[in-house]
């Protein structure tokens, strides 16, 4: 191979358009060429534009384990020691006082500590499955799939308060406005769907599919509106059907034009093609979110069409569509997990419209053979204390008492892409308290699912502010435990 | 698209290429590289041989250094060591490998740290240290850095903008384009320095004006245009993390923010002179005043200093103070120096001159700004800020008393009504007690639970209108000198809980200070003097840079917020020079730095494409043609706005109450009949006056301004990006806010009485595009008119009571407001 080196530009960051896009990338500089030339060779119709697609699909820095991810995120902070931790002495010592293991932790305090009981879990746990995974009764559902998950035990995360901690949950810091998971993972692998943007979320606060100061095609775009799931401005309300394509004719008339006179000029090249794909997703977003053409088996599995999980398995159907169209990180965003108050009754029906469409899920992705290269993410921002929270001081009966938030030992569970199934990692300390065995922190779980994806979470960096800045900055760990 | 084969041709490209990176814009390309430097190569050179291999060596082994990239690639005794992309042919892998030569001599390296040498030396041995004069040696030698071109002092070199463009020309054989035609010229000086496009009758005035002073009259009076100010205290604005808001999540209003707004917006106006510009802003409190005026100025500038991202409710307090305080110093450090100083709070700078003890020093200076006072409400977790009270001004105050009239009244008002109502409760409460119980009774009960409530919501609506919109006297959060400056300790590694030693109040070494700061003074006032004293030329030279990257679309440096040796050098170094020297010179003038700069030839060069000029230099470094851009966001809501006629003659003044932000209220305003605060004016006003939010995230669907690229207000952005992204066109194509600027842009057309559909084909031209139009395009103009009004409307379409011609005029409006040649700058 050739290198034809442009003096003013050494690293080939320049294409002149009149060297084909096909030459350029096998004489460019600095060895990018042959990942370009992959991209290339997918998308010939592409030939001769004068500058790289941001989001052509690409490899990563090796072998990948899952091609796309699905993520849905439980706002609140699921109670592990109800739903994933068995913890018999829990059980055993409920009513006490905390040990001084707890009580004198000054890491935080929580509203109402001072005359706080140890809480036993509010239901039963049992075995399941082949692994004889313990999983809370109030799971049937996930019960009957436990042989697909793998349940990080000792997860730990920065920070006790909502905010700070789903902003580290989304983009690693606790403050700091960085670019979300999936924006990093589109910019890292580009996406497989030429009429989707790379990152969808189905709901969500903005910075958890933010892009911050990565390229903004890289951020996530957002559906909305229940049940039926649009994007912002999908639609002209003042202006429909033929009307509207009499205009974009003329709008791609006077745009070509606008090109011809002009030569090359890769603004006005970009522009054009945000056009085209902004009308392939007006003309497709409706179909690939339209779940009245899965059967009735489909939907049922998912729990749609019913109550209480008719919304929930909606957005879910939709994220296995959304996945199976291409989009690279699909994310959904559900809320109800933040129980301070009357767990006893709430937690309950928080897993009731929940549990049937996660299995569902799952069993729909196994059933199509997605789930070999599908990595499911299951998480909340944090967990909750092992011990009682009595907002009312004393003025109302102990079943209407909860639990605060803990970032000191939750749970996690991953499915499919190169995890290991019916497996469990790590545990906290015998009450469910704090994460002792196979701690894995929010950055070593984002380590893992990029290192999944095939990309290196310490070679996944962009250039701010005269820094390299990655998604897990100095630290991170990829948990090979819980690997295949 | 088939996913299979995606697959296939994704993992056949893993296997063939150890390491890839991926393909993305400028920075990214060769970062990866640089990251594959620093993290594989950079640590063993440095570990195994630059012992012998480097300056600090005490005899060089071989004649060969490795510790810079020129000297590397230049070789040693035995000849060149690396041959770029080829590690087969490279000394240095022979020697790795032991084969030959033997490198490290005492013992062979891993395999894997070898392999990465020659993947290294295979992509091309990218290598981001600098020449000769950069080698790596521990500690730190000022003399040597301030050698470092950005600190150099000038150069002298003399002559004019076009001179020095055409030399480097002339050096790679290439010619710059032919002038821009009139009214692409027009155009182009309109946007720049006003921000919007020029009427039609504009263009036609100036194109007719054959003077050869048209232009030059056209510049001057731009340049005094009251709009100017809007467009480049804006550019400013972007630098300081401007916003009307606080924290990062919640919205804590900085009411006094549009103050400082308005001083920019003036400044630039007046042109205040850029080197007392930079005074006020970093110590505006601590200089004479000769009234009350005056006075206000001075504080309401250091808003500069004292605006920022802050995090109100972070728990623990000492990191969240020096959190606030890294933000200030990461601000000087890069809106001034071009520096990113920042760096410096955990270790020494890895590549500018800058110890730690140079951030601490600083630091030190601006931790006595005092951001924070004490607690917000009772919970303990919010913090609370300063307000500085400032000379509130005749007009002002009686302004003031009018609203405090007004607030009074109506709260008499609504205590009159409460007193009614408890009188009304009363009398039912006795009528009810003497009554026979019954239907009656029962009737009354639900009465006076009625009452009681609208009377509790009234109390409440009482208090909180007391409490919330009493007018106030104006306060603002500014800097402020404390009677006993303190000191800085370094925060080891950055953790403001491990304290080391104490730093005595200074200016980062790399700048000549223009005086000791005394013990009693924070060091504000030294720190803005040395910052525009003529020896430290990096202010003038990152500032005019700063301009020429807004009239040009890059820098002549183009890392506009880093000139240090992370950055790129500029392009055409003389030049900086010149405008730099001539900017000090001119007293700092900044409409005489735009002025020089938009007359010369450079920038009224043609933006079209040279297939010649474009082989060798596809990024117009060289500048031979005017660099053809996308409209930035506020030009594009502006202009927007101003063709369709809606634009308010807004120009200053507080922004929309903090409960009108709601971003879908801001952006689609034609939906609402009438804002709370009847504020029209704001929402129909130039983007500079719109409420900045840090909490509102620049995704948000509904916002024009986010859409395009405008920078979170939390980032110090010199350069913002310019994406290009479907959601834009969904915006664009779809939103009420375009849709309905090109219906009154229609309706105004109309309203215009011409003479026929031409001339309106021709009217929507010159508006949008600023030229006329040609006998093709009024040919297709009429041509989707005929069809545009022949198609049915369907859906909700048919209630439309409007003429179908007039509903496709307004397609046709939309169509051109949205294309390309409208959406591009050039």
């Amino acid at each position: 191979m050739t290198k034809k080196q442009n003096p003013l530009y050494p690293c080939g960051q320049f294409t002149p358009a009149n060297v084909s896009r096909r030459e350029m990338l096998m004489s460019s500089g600095c060895g990018f060429g042959m990942l370009a030339l992959s991209t290339m060779l997918q998308e010939e119709a592409g030939a001769g534009q004068s500058y790289p697609d941001p989001l052509a699909a690409r490899s990563g820095h090796f072998y990948p384990r899952a091609q796309r991810v699905i993520f849905i995120f439980l706002a609140g902070g699921p109670s592990q020691v109800d739903l994933f931790q068995h913890k018999p002495k829990l059980t055993k010592h409920h009513g006490q006082s905390p040990p001084q293991s707890i009580s004198h932790d000054n890491e935080f305090t929580t509203e109402g500590f001072e005359s706080t009981k140890l809480l036993r879990p509010i239901t039963r746990f049992r075995r399941h499955g082949e692994s004889g995974i313990w999983l809370s009764d109030l799971l049937p559902h996930l019960s009957r799939q436990i042989d697909e998950l793998s349940i990080l035990n000792g997860m730990v995360a920065d920070n006790p308060a909502h905010t700070p901690a789903i902003r580290q949950l989304f983009c690693g810091s606790p403050f700091l406005v960085q670019p979300s998971l999936g924006a990093w993972t589109s910019y890292g692998l580009g996406t497989q769907n030429h009429n989707l943007p790379s990152f969808v979320t189905i709901d969500g606060h903005p910075f958890s599919f933010g892009g911050a100061f990565l390229p903004a095609i890289h951020q996530g775009t957002k559906l909305e509106g229940k049940p039926n799931y649009t994007i912002r401005h999908l639609k002209n309300d003042m202006l429909k059907g033929a009307q509207q394509t009499k205009q974009q004719e003329l709008l791609r008339s006077l745009n070509g034009r606008n090109l011809e006179e002009t030569g090359t000029n890769p603004v006005i090249e970009g522009l054009i093609d945000s056009y085209e794909l902004a009308f392939r997703m007006q003309a497709r977003t409706d179909g690939i979110v339209d779940i009245s053409r899965e059967t009735r088996q489909t939907r049922t599995l998912y729990g749609v069409g019913e109550e209480p999980t008719d919304i929930f398995g909606r957005s879910l159907l939709v994220a296995r569509r959304l996945s199976e169209a291409g989009v690279r990180f699909v994310q959904v965003y559900t809320g109800g997990w933040d129980h301070h108050t009357g767990i006893s009754s709430s937690l309950p029906k928080s897993c009731a419209s929940h549990d049937k469409p996660i299995a569902g899920l799952i069993a729909d992705l196994r059933q199509r053979g997605l789930l070999d290269d599908t990595l499911l993410v299951c998480a909340g921002e944090f967990g909750r204390t092992s011990f009682d929270q009595d907002l009312s001081r004393g003025k109302k009966p102990p079943k209407t008492y909860g639990r605060g938030h803990s970032q000191l030992g939750f749970s996690v569970f991953m499915a499919g892409g190169g995890v290991k199934s019916g497996f469990v990692h790590g545990d906290t300390d015998e009450l469910g308290y704090r994460a002792v065995e196979g701690k894995v922190h929010i950055h070593d779980l984002h380590a893992t699912i990029l290192h999944l994806l095939g990309l290196d979470h310490e070679r996944l960096t962009y250039r701010h502010g005269a820094r390299d800045v990655s998604l897990t900055d100095v630290h991170g760990r990829v948990v090979e435990e819980i690997l295949t | 698209m088939c996913i299979r084969k995606t697959e296939v041709l994704v993992f056949g490209a893993a296997f063939l290429q150890a390491f890839v990176a991926p393909l993305f814009g400028d920075e990214a390309l060769d970062h990866h590289a640089v990251a594959f430097f620093e993290k594989s190569i950079r640590p063993v050179l440095i570990e195994h041989c630059y012992e012998c291999h480097s300056n600090s060596a005490k005899e060089i082994g071989g004649g060969l250094r490795l510790d810079s990239r020129t000297s590397i690639r230049l070789g040693g005794d035995s000849g060149q060591v690396i041959v770029a992309g080829n590690p087969n042919e490279s000394l240095l892998v022979a020697a790795l490998r032991h084969e030959d030569l033997q490198m490290p001599p005492d013992g062979k390296l891993p395999a894997h740290v070898i392999a990465d040498f020659i993947r290294w030396i295979e992509i091309g041995a990218p290598d981001p240290r600098d020449g000769d004069r950069h080698s790596e040696k521990s500690g730190f030698d000022i003399e040597a850095a301030r050698d470092f071109w950005a600190f150099r002092p000038l150069s002298g070199a003399k002559g004019s903008i076009d001179h020095f463009v055409a030399g480097k020309l002339t050096g790679m054989s290439l010619k710059a384009n032919p002038l821009a035609d009139k009214y692409t010229l027009l155009r182009r000086l309109f946007f720049d320095l006003t921000g919007l496009p020029p009427e039609p009758e504009e263009v036609n005035a100036f194109v007719r004006d054959e003077s050869s002073d048209a232009y030059e009259r056209m510049v001057d009076r731009l340049l005094a245009s009251p709009r100017f100010g809007e467009r480049w205290g804006r550019h400013w604005l972007d630098l300081c993390q401007y916003a009307d808001s606080l924290d990062a999540e919640r919205i804590f209003p900085n009411r006094g923010a549009w103050r400082y707004r308005d001083y920019v917006i003036r400044a630039m106006n007046q042109d205040k002179p850029f080197d007392q510009f930079v005074v006020e802003q970093i110590a505006g409190d601590l200089l004479p005043h000769r009234n009350d005026a005056e006075r206000a100025e001075h504080i309401v500038a250091t808003q500069f200093i004292a605006m920022g991202p802050m995090n109100l409710v972070n728990q623990f307090k000492t990191q969240l103070r020096m959190d606030i305080v890294d933000n200030q110093v990461e601000k000087v450090g890069r809106v001034f120096l071009g520096l990113s100083v920042g760096c410096a709070r955990c270790h020494d700078h890895k590549f500018d001159p800058l110890k730690q003890e140079d951030y601490y020093a600083l630091a030190g200076i601006l931790q006595n700004v005092q951001v924070l006072n004490g607690f917000r409400g009772v919970s303990g977790v919010f913090s609370d800020w300063m307000r500085q009270p400032i000379p509130e001004l005749p007009e002002e105050r009686i302004d003031r008393e009018q609203r405090t009239l007004l607030h009074q009244q109506r709260a008499e008002q609504l205590e009159s009504e409460l007193a009614a109502k408890k009188t009304e409760i009363a009398q039912l409460e006795t009528e009810k007690e003497t009554g026979a119980p019954g239907k009656d009774s029962l009737q009354k009960d639900e009465k006076i639970e009625k009452l009681k409530d609208e009377a509790s919501k009234l109390e409440k609506g009482l208090r909180d209108h007391v409490k919330a919109n009493k007018p106030q006297s104006p306060t603002v959060l500014a800097a402020f000198e404390p009677v006993r400056p303190t000191n800085a300790r370094i925060n080891i590694r950055g953790n403001a809980l491990n304290l080391g030693e104490e730093v005595p109040r200074g200016i980062p070494r790399v700048l000549k200070a223009v005086r000791e700061i005394p013990e009693t003074a924070s060091g504000r006032m030294e720190l803005a003097e040395s910052l525009v004293h003529r020896e430290n030329p990096i202010v003038s030279r990152v500032f005019v840079n700063r301009v020429w990257h807004h009239l040009f679309g890059t820098g002549i440096v183009r890392t506009v917020d880093n000139f240090g040796t992370r950055g790129e050098e500029p392009s055409h170094p003389e030049l900086l020079e010149a405008l730099a020297q001539r900017f000090i010179t001119n007293g700092w003038q900044v409409k005489t730095l735009i002025r020089g700069i938009v007359l010369s030839r450079t920038y009224r060069l043609s933006s079209s494409h040279d297939p010649l000029a474009w082989s060798v230099d596809p990024g117009n470094r060289l500048l031979w043609r005017h660099s053809p851009r996308r409209l930035d966001a506020e030009s594009i809501r502006d202009s927007l706005l101003k063709i369709s006629g809606s634009l308010s003659s807004l120009a200053g003044g507080p922004t929309l109450p903090p409960a009108e932000w709601n971003t879908e209220e801001v952006a689609q305003f034609d939906q609402i009949s009438s804002p709370k605060s009847g504020r029209f004016d704001v929402l129909q006003g130039r983007s500079i006056f719109l409420p900045v939010s840090r909490a509102a995230l620049r995704f948000d669907a509904g916002d024009p301004l986010r859409q395009f690229d405008f920078p979170s207000p939390n980032d110090i952005a010199g350069a913002r990006q310019s994406s290009t992204v479907p959601t834009q066109s969904l915006y664009l194509m779809n939103s009420p806010f375009v849709s309905t600027r090109a219906k009154k842009f229609a309706d105004r057309l109309l309203a215009r009485k011409l003479a026929s559909e031409g001339e309106q084909v021709n009217s929507i031209y010159l508006s949008a595009y600023g030229r006329p139009v040609r006998p093709a395009e009024i040919r297709e103009g009429l041509e989707f008119l005929n069809l545009a009004s022949a198609v049915p409307a369907s859906g909700d379409d048919k209630n439309t009571t409007e003429e179908p011609r007039q509903t496709a005029l307004a397609r046709l409006c939309h169509a051109v407001l949205i294309s390309t040649e409208f959406l591009m700058h050039d």
